[in-house]
C-alpha cells in the first residue's frame, strides 16, 4: 500500500481529489440565484469540481496500474539542491522586500550576485570572475533600473 | 499604416526574440510573457507590434542551436535537428542556417499573406454569434488543452481546471458576489494574468532549472555560404512551398502549433522526396521543410486568435494575455473597432519576416556565440525581469507575492507533470466561457439545450469532443496495431 502512496500520478491524483472537495464545499457558501436563474455564483466552481473529481480518480487509478511508476523517494533527494531552492526562493522574497522598501539598486545587486552563486557559478571573493560577476549584477541592476524606473515610470 | 516607432519595436522585440529562441531552455512562451511587462507603458499598437517581434524571432532562432548544439532552441525547432546537425558537423553549418533563414522568411511572409486575406472573412462570418455560440468558441479554445499537455491528456486537463478556478476568483461576473478572495480587496478584481504568466513561466522554470547540471556543447565553426546557392533554392523550392501550406493550415487549428506542423512538414517532404535515405543524414531539404512550416504558422495561429479569440497554440495563449492586458479583446469586433491596429498588426509581421532574413543572414555568427552564455547569467536576469515586471504591472507588491506563490506552486506542478500552457488558457478562456455560458442559459429560460439546438455551438462543441477524444483513440489504435502485428510475426 505505502509503495503506492509514494508514486507521482497516485499523489497527484489525491491532491486533485482533495482540491476537488474544497472547491465544492466552499461554493456551497454562494448565494443561490432567484427565480428562473438556475445558474448563479456556484455553477461554475462546482462544474470544475466535477471534472476534477474525475480526473483525480482517473490519474490516482492510472498510477497504480502504470507498470512504469514515476516515484518520489524522500531520501534519495540530494540535500545541497533542495537547500539551493530554498535558498533561492528566499532570495526572491528578500529582492521583493527590498522593492518594497524601496531599495532596489542595492537589493538588486546583491540578490543578483547570490542568485549567480545559488545557479552554479563557484563562489571565491578572491578569484578574477567574482569581479566578473559583481560587474555583471550592477549593470544588469542599472539596465532594468533604467528601462522600469525611469523609462516606464515603476516606482521602484 | 505602422509609424517608424512601431518598426523599430518590432525589430527590437524581434533581436530579443532572437535571443530567446537561440538559447537552449527558453521558449517563445517564456519570452513573450517575461518582455510583456514592457510594453505596458507603450500603446497597444506598439506593445503587440513588439511582442510579435518576439513571437517569430524566438521561433526561427530555434532553428540555431538545433543546428549548431543539436538541441532546439524551441519545440517548433525539433525537427530542424534531424538535418541540421549532421550538416554542421559536416562543416556546413552557415549552409543549413542559410536555408533556415531564407525558408523561415518565404514561409513567415506567405502566411501573413493569408492572414491578411482569411481573418476579415473569419470575423465577418463570426458577427452573427450570440452568447451560446461564444460560450461553445471559448470551449472549443480549450480544447486545445490536448496539444499543450504534453504525455498525459488527464494532467492537461487538470492544469485547464486549475486555470479556470482561478478565473472564477474575484467578483462574479453576472451577480458580483465575491468568490475566493480570502478577505483581500486585492483579489476582487481577479487574479491577474501577468503574475501568473510570469511565476509560472519565469520563476518556475528558474527552480525547475536551478539543479539542472547539463552543459551545451557548441560546434565551433566559421559560418560560410550562409545566402543559399540557386541550386539548393532549386532543390527546396517545392519543399518550401508544401511546408508554407501545411504549416499555415495546422497554425490556423486550435491544438495543432508550430512543432507539430514542422514534423508534419519534415515528413511529408521526406515522403515525397526521390532520396528518402538521404533525411536525417544531413539532407537541406531537411531544413526547408520544417523551418518555412514552423514560421508558417505563426501567420497561421493569428486567424483564430484575431477572429474567434481561440489561441492556435501555447505561445498566442501568452500573446492572448498580452491583448487583454492591453483592454483588447480579440475576436470578430475587433476588426470594426481596432482597425489601425489590424493594419499595425499585419505590417508588423511582415516587417518581422523580413528582419528574419536581414538579421538572420547578417548576425547568425552572433547569435551563434550567444549560445554559450553561462547559466548562471541567464537564470538571475530572468527571475528579476520577472519580479520586476510584475510589480510594474500596478506598483503593487501583492502581485509580486502572486508571481512568487505561482513560482512556488508551478515548482510543484513541473514536478508532478502538470503543464502550464493550459492554466494559461483557462484563465483567459473562462470568464469568456463562464459569461456566455450563464448568459444563455438566461436567455433560454433555463434550458440548458440552447447550446445543442443552434447549428455553430452545437458543431463547436462536436469538434471539440472529437479534437479532446481523438489523441485517446489514436493511442488505442496504435496499441491494437502494435498488438496485432506482434501476435503476426
Amino acid at each position: 500500500m505505502f509503495k503506492y502512496l509514494m508514486r507521482k500520478d497516485v499523489i497527484l491524483g489525491f491532491l486533485t481529489l482533495i482540491a476537488a472537495l474544497w472547491i465544492y464545499v466552499t461554493s456551497n457558501h454562494f448565494p443561490i440565484p432567484l427565480g428562473n436563474k438556475v445558474v448563479g455564483p456556484a455553477t461554475f466552481p462546482k462544474v470544475i469540481s466535477y471534472f476534477l473529481a474525475v480526473l483525480g480518480v482517473i490519474i490516482a487509478i492510472g498510477g497504480i496500474l502504470t507498470k512504469s511508476p514515476s516515484t518520489i523517494d524522500f531520501t534519495k533527494m540530494d540535500k545541497k539542491d533542495i537547500t539551493k531552492l530554498i535558498a533561492s526562493v528566499i532570495t526572491v522574497i528578500l529582492f521583493s522586500i527590498g522593492i518594497k522598501l524601496k531599495l532596489f539598486i542595492i537589493s538588486s545587486v546583491i540578490c543578483l550576485l547570490l542568485f549567480i552563486f545559488l545557479t552554479g557559478a563557484e563562489w571565491n571573493i578572491k578569484d578574477k570572475k567574482f569581479l566578473l560577476h559583481l560587474f555583471y549584477s550592477v549593470i544588469i541592476t542599472i539596465c532594468i533600473y533604467f528601462i522600469f524606473g525611469e523609462f516606464l515610470h515603476v516606482d521602484l | 499604416m505602422v509609424g517608424l516607432e512601431s518598426l523599430l519595436l518590432v525589430f527590437l522585440g524581434l533581436l530579443v526574440g532572437m535571443i530567446v529562441g537561440v538559447l537552449p531552455g527558453l521558449s517563445a512562451t517564456m519570452g513573450v510573457a517575461i518582455l510583456m511587462p514592457l510594453t505596458f507603458a507603450m500603446s497597444p499598437e506598439n506593445g503587440i507590434a513588439t511582442l510579435l517581434g518576439v513571437y517569430c524571432g524566438s521561433i526561427y532562432a530555434g532553428s540555431i542551436s538545433a543546428i549548431l548544439v543539436n538541441i532546439p532552441g524551441t519545440p517548433a525547432a525539433i525537427a530542424t535537428n534531424f538535418d541540421g546537425h549532421p550538416l554542421a558537423k559536416r562543416g556546413e553549418a552557415g549552409r543549413a542556417i542559410g536555408m533556415a533563414t531564407v525558408s523561415s522568411f518565404i514561409g513567415g511572409t506567405a502566411s501573413v499573406f493569408v492572414l491578411i486575406f482569411l481573418a476579415p472573412q473569419v470575423a465577418n462570418f463570426a458577427l452573427s454569434f450570440g452568447p451560446p455560440e461564444f460560450f461553445a468558441l471559448a470551449v472549443f479554445g480549450l480544447s486545445i488543452i490536448g496539444s499543450i499537455s504534453g504525455d498525459s491528456l488527464p494532467k492537461g486537463l487538470v492544469a485547464g481546471c486549475i486555470g479556470l478556478f482561478l478565473a472564477t476568483v474575484g467578483m462574479d461576473p453576472i451577480s458580483s458576489h465575491p468568490r475566493y478572495i480570502f478577505g483581500r480587496t486585492e483579489l476582487l478584481s481577479g487574479v491577474l494574468l501577468v503574475p501568473v504568466l510570469l511565476g509560472l513561466f519565469g520563476l518556475a522554470e528558474v527552480l525547475a532549472q536551478l539543479n539542472d547540471k547539463t552543459t551545451v556543447k557548441v560546434l565551433q565553426q566559421k559560418l560560410k555560404n550562409l545566402v543559399p546557392s540557386l541550386v539548393d533554392m532549386k532543390k527546396c523550392a517545392k519543399t518550401i512551398v508544401r511546408g508554407t501550406i501545411i504549416g499555415t493550415v495546422v497554425g490556423a487549428i486550435p491544438a495543432a502549433g508550430a512543432p507539430i506542423a514542422s514534423l508534419l512538414s519534415y515528413n511529408e517532404a521526406k515522403r515525397n522526396s526521390k532520396d528518402p535515405d538521404s533525411f536525417g543524414k544531413g539532407n537541406i531539404e531537411g531544413i526547408a521543410a520544417p523551418e518555412s512550416a514552423n514560421n508558417a504558422s505563426t501567420g497561421g495561429a493569428l486567424i483564430p486568435l484575431l477572429t474567434l479569440c481561440i489561441p492556435g497554440d501555447g505561445v498566442t495563449a501568452i500573446l492572448l494575455g498580452a491583448f487583454m492586458v492591453h483592454n483588447i479583446t480579440p475576436g470578430p469586433l475587433l476588426f470594426q473597432e481596432h482597425p489601425a491596429l489590424i493594419k499595425s498588426i499585419y505590417s508588423s509581421l511582415i516587417f518581422a519576416n523580413f528582419g528574419i532574413l536581414v538579421c538572420g543572414l547578417l548576425l547568425a555568427g552572433f547569435f551563434a556565440r550567444l549560445i554559450s552564455i553561462p547559466r548562471y547569467y541567464l537564470l538571475p536576469t530572468i527571475t528579476l525581469l520577472s519580479i520586476v515586471g510584475t510589480y510594474s504591472l500596478q506598483n503593487n507588491i501583492f502581485d509580486v507575492w502572486i508571481m512568487i506563490f505561482f513560482g512556488v506552486i508551478g515548482y510543484i506542478l513541473n514536478f508532478l507533470g502538470i503543464p502550464f500552457g493550459p492554466i494559461i488558457l483557462g484563465l483567459i478562456l473562462g470568464p469568456i466561457a463562464e459569461s456566455n455560458f450563464r448568459r444563455s442559459v438566461i436567455m433560454s429560460d433555463g434550458n440548458l439545450t440552447i447550446f445543442f439546438t443552434r447549428p455553430i455551438s452545437l458543431l463547436l462543441l462536436v469538434v471539440t469532443v472529437l479534437i479532446l477524444v481523438s489523441p485517446v483513440l489514436k493511442k488505442h489504435y496504435t496499441k491494437k496495431k502494435q498488438m496485432s502485428a506482434h501476435g503476426a510475426s
